[in-house]
């Protein structure tokens, strides 16, 4: 494999080794996560083995004899809040889908698209902090009524709150996928009678490849999200399948320990692997959802 | 007679697939030469390797010698190949986002063939009534060419192809999207730029008619071969295209 | 004939109600968003608001975000400088020399970046210049939302230039352009609107992301920087820690805040909608 492609005048040799550069700095900087990343895990790997994953027990101690830190509460917090908030969040958008592009008219179902579209864009901390005037309450009330004591900082508040913040992100890709499918297919259905549930039945299932995609990157998206859960989840590292209670997350808990994680030895190199989780978990969500999008595209353009 | 170009042994793939088969033929210089064919036989693919243009489509190998205007186009700069080699393309694309003179001007400034303001006024308006748009353009000249017609703005490329002042004029198809009066006036100018300007002309075509109407040589190429060459007439009438 | 046609109308409205209940807590977040910052905003009076240091904790002051609105400049500024440029370069690679196999894998790692969770980011400049700095500092903090920004703003360019028809590059080609010359003059101003609605976009983004600066900038609330190497704060990272804070003066400076950044994203945004012409193909 040559460096230059024969083909190329001395002109485009130039620009190629001009553009080489940033592209150095890119692989080395993917270079350098991967090699910091592995080298500071490495050590609470080695010190506990397999139970840093199926431990619930998260043991600060200066004596590094005596601290033990599993991160199990954190990747049970991680799955509930991310599952629990894409559940709320694709039917959501499923009907923001339908309701802009077929039901309502076209001006309101665009303006109000671009609404919606913006907001993905929006900074999370204003989630957050939304959800602590609004959610917290309302949630505290809510477990009040059914017996439970609590907060409000739960799981169940991290979770609506993700829902809520992932639900414009999870519609921009989602309605970018519907509206791929070329207008002739949707001319053809309607041409057929078909009436608006059956023609959006046809129509999403045309989808179907590229809405599992876009379910999988919200997926990813929400368990790396670490704003709105340290915000509302109430941090503390007990397991526990109540979501009226309070819980983490990996990324929660990296961000509340991390600042005074050098005091203690081990804690550092224990928040570097549940990183290395968290990495692992994001990068399969979304090299598969990239995927699934290419053979989407493939699929409907052939 | 001279030949402005000269293909020995060309074979050229696209990906897997081999759309040129051992092709070898010449070109003469200073006369018209359509190559004709079947959608699919590799006329657009072999116009582009004169001036190398086939580089720019992924996945493309040439192999062969290809000699234009005597020079090897593989052991030269390509660059400077596209300068002397101008090109007209099947659907017209003149730039969006320039001027319908700007369109021009930039060809001539690329080529060398003018700097100054008023040498590529002159070049610009030479080129436009070469062309045959001039006079429709006059008094438009810095809008954009989003309001000319489809006519109108293959014409306008022609004119971008002519102020560079090529030795040899590529034309795919030129006229196969243009209505029958802007295709005349095309063909009216094709016509003139060889006879005044002595310009060497390839015109891809699938209209035997326009063929003959135009060209002096013809060649046919069939799925990626060359089936004959030779005076248009008799190449025409040998193989029944003429009705 | 008729069930079909209730059904038809059922589901309609089934859409339409789900549709409600998924924007009803947006709208009332923007809402409230806009209650109370401007509530607290006109307590202390714009200027005041944008230009003083926060109130000391549990006093009945309000104070401003002057100091969180310099950090949150000072880093969009480093971050830009740091990351548009590489990010035009690397999508220049891409669209350009796409057969080469360098160019290759640079898309594959780029859009791998794009998924790297963002607290990640905070931790691996932590490790590689913080802790060699001694200290958080506003070039740590620039560097991080310059790693977010690049992956987000090289994907949306190359969108930009692959949008461009092959028949305007091909006839630039030519005439004998090189290919320097056909970026500048036929790629670039062709695109020139979505390239920069890219950039605008990706550096929004950054800006909006907390969890980069959280162990990289410092969050040095009460004082104004006075160079790249002091620790700075930020409007986000700002809400992010007075918004968890018992003290009340300082939850509501985070409400103004809040208002603050709110409108400048939107701002933002109808300002590149306006601003830049498209061209017409």
């Amino acid at each position: 494999m040559r460096f230059f492609n024969p083909k190329w005048g001395k002109h485009d040799r130039v620009l190629f080794v001009i553009c080489f550069f940033p592209s150095i700095m890119v692989l080395i900087l993917v270079f350098l996560i991967f090699v910091v990343f592995t080298n500071h895990a490495f050590p609470i790997l080695r010190k506990e083995g397999i139970s840093f994953f199926y431990s619930a027990k998260w043991w600060p101690d200066e004596d590094p004899s005596k601290c033990f830190y599993g991160i199990l509460s954190a990747l049970v917090g991680t799955l509930i809040t991310s599952i629990l908030a894409i559940s709320i969040s694709i039917p959501v958008t499923i009907a923001m889908i339908i309701a802009f592009n077929e039901v309502l008219p076209k001006r309101i179902g665009n303006a109000l698209s671009t609404l919606v579209l913006v907001m993905s864009g929006l900074p999370t901390v204003i989630y957050g902090l939304w959800g602590i005037d609004t959610v917290i309450p309302f949630i505290k009330n809510v477990a009040r009524c059914l017996g439970f004591e609590t907060t409000g900082f739960s799981i169940l508040s991290a979770s609506i709150v993700l829902a809520i913040m992932i639900t414009p992100y999870s519609f921009a890709i989602a309605n970018e996928i519907y509206r791929y499918i070329p207008n002739t297919y949707r001319e053809a259905i309607y041409s057929l009678g078909a009436r608006t549930w059956q023609a959006t039945r046809v129509l999403l299932s045309m989808a179907r490849l590229g809405l599992i995609a876009a379910t999988l990157l919200a997926l990813g998206r929400a368990a790396s999200e670490t704003i709105v859960t340290t915000m509302l989840i109430g941090n503390t590292p007990s397991l526990t399948l109540n979501i009226f209670s309070s819980g983490t997350t990996i990324a929660s808990l990296i961000a509340t320990q991390f600042g005074e994680a050098y005091l203690y030895p081990y804690m550092e190199s224990a928040l570097y692997a549940a990183a290395l989780v968290l990495f692992i978990l994001g990068f399969m969500l979304s090299s598969i959802g990239l995927y699934l999008i290419t053979m989407w595209r493939r699929q409907v353009y052939g | 007679m001279n030949f402005a170009v000269e293909i020995q042994g060309l074979n050229v793939w696209i990906g897997k697939n081999h759309i040129l088969k051992d092709i070898s033929l010449k070109i003469p210089e200073k006369n018209i030469t359509a190559i004709l064919g079947p959608s699919g036989s590799g006329k657009t693919t072999l116009l582009r390797c004169i001036n190398r243009l086939i580089d720019l489509i992924p996945y493309s190998k040439v192999v062969g010698t290809l000699k234009v205007l005597g020079i090897d186009i593989y052991k030269t700069d390509p660059y400077e190949v596209r300068k002397r080699v101008g090109m007209v393309f099947q659907h017209p694309n003149p730039f969006p986002h320039m001027s319908i003179y700007e369109n021009v001007a930039i060809a001539a400034k690329i080529s060398g063939v003018a700097r100054k303001k008023h040498e590529l006024d002159e070049v610009v308006r030479w080129a436009l009534e070469k062309a045959m748009l001039w006079d429709e353009v006059k008094d438009i000249l810095y809008d954009s060419p989003a309001r000319l017609s489809g006519g109108q703005k293959q014409r306008l490329c022609l004119a971008r192809a002519l102020a560079a002042k090529p030795r040899i004029l590529l034309l795919d198809e030129p006229t196969s999207n243009i209505d029958p009066h802007n295709t005349l006036k095309i063909e009216e100018a094709i016509r003139e730029l060889v006879k005044e300007l002595k310009m060497t002309v390839v015109l891809v075509t699938h209209i035997p008619r326009q063929a003959f109407r135009l060209a002096n040589y013809a060649i046919i190429l069939n799925s990626g071969r060359v089936l004959d060459s030779g005076h248009v007439g008799k190449v025409l009438s040998r193989w029944d295209l003429l009705e | 004939m008729d069930k079909s046609r209730i059904l038809d109308t059922l589901f309609k409205i089934l859409c339409c109600i789900i549709t409600l209940f998924g924007m009803i807590p947006i709208i009332h977040m923007l809402v409230t968003i806009t209650l109370r910052g401007s509530r607290v905003i006109a307590k202390v009076g714009i200027v005041d608001f944008l230009t003083a240091p926060p109130p000391a904790p549990g006093s009945n002051e309000l104070g401003g975000i002057g100091t969180a609105i310099m950090g949150t400049i000072i880093l969009l500024i480093i971050s830009m400088i740091i990351g548009i440029p590489l990010s035009l370069i690397l999508a220049i690679l891409v669209v350009e020399f796409k057969e080469s196999l360098f160019a290759k894998i640079t898309r594959y790692f780029v859009k791998t970046l794009i998924g790297i969770p963002t607290i990640a980011v905070s931790m691996l400049i932590y490790t590689l210049v913080v802790v060699p700095m001694g200290g958080a500092s506003a070039i740590a903090g620039g560097i991080a939302l310059a790693i977010v920004l690049l992956p987000y703003a090289t994907t949306y360019i190359e969108t930009c230039f692959e949008s461009v028809p092959q028949e305007y590059k091909e006839a630039g080609y030519a005439l004998g352009m090189k290919r320097l010359l056909i970026i500048l003059k036929i790629i670039l101003p062709i695109t020139r609107r979505c390239v920069v609605t890219s950039i605008v976009l990706s550096t929004a983004r950054a800006i909006g992301e907390t969890s980069p600066l959280l162990f990289t900038a410092g969050a040095a609330h009460y004082t104004y920087p006075t160079s790249l190497t002091d620790p700075v704060s930020s409007v986000t990272l700002l809400i992010f820690e007075y918004g968890l804070s018992p003290f009340k003066n300082l939850v509501d400076v985070a409400w103004g805040a809040a208002l603050v950044l709110t409108l400048s994203y939107f701002l933002v945004l109808i300002a590149v909608r306006l601003g830049v012409k498209g061209v017409v193909l």
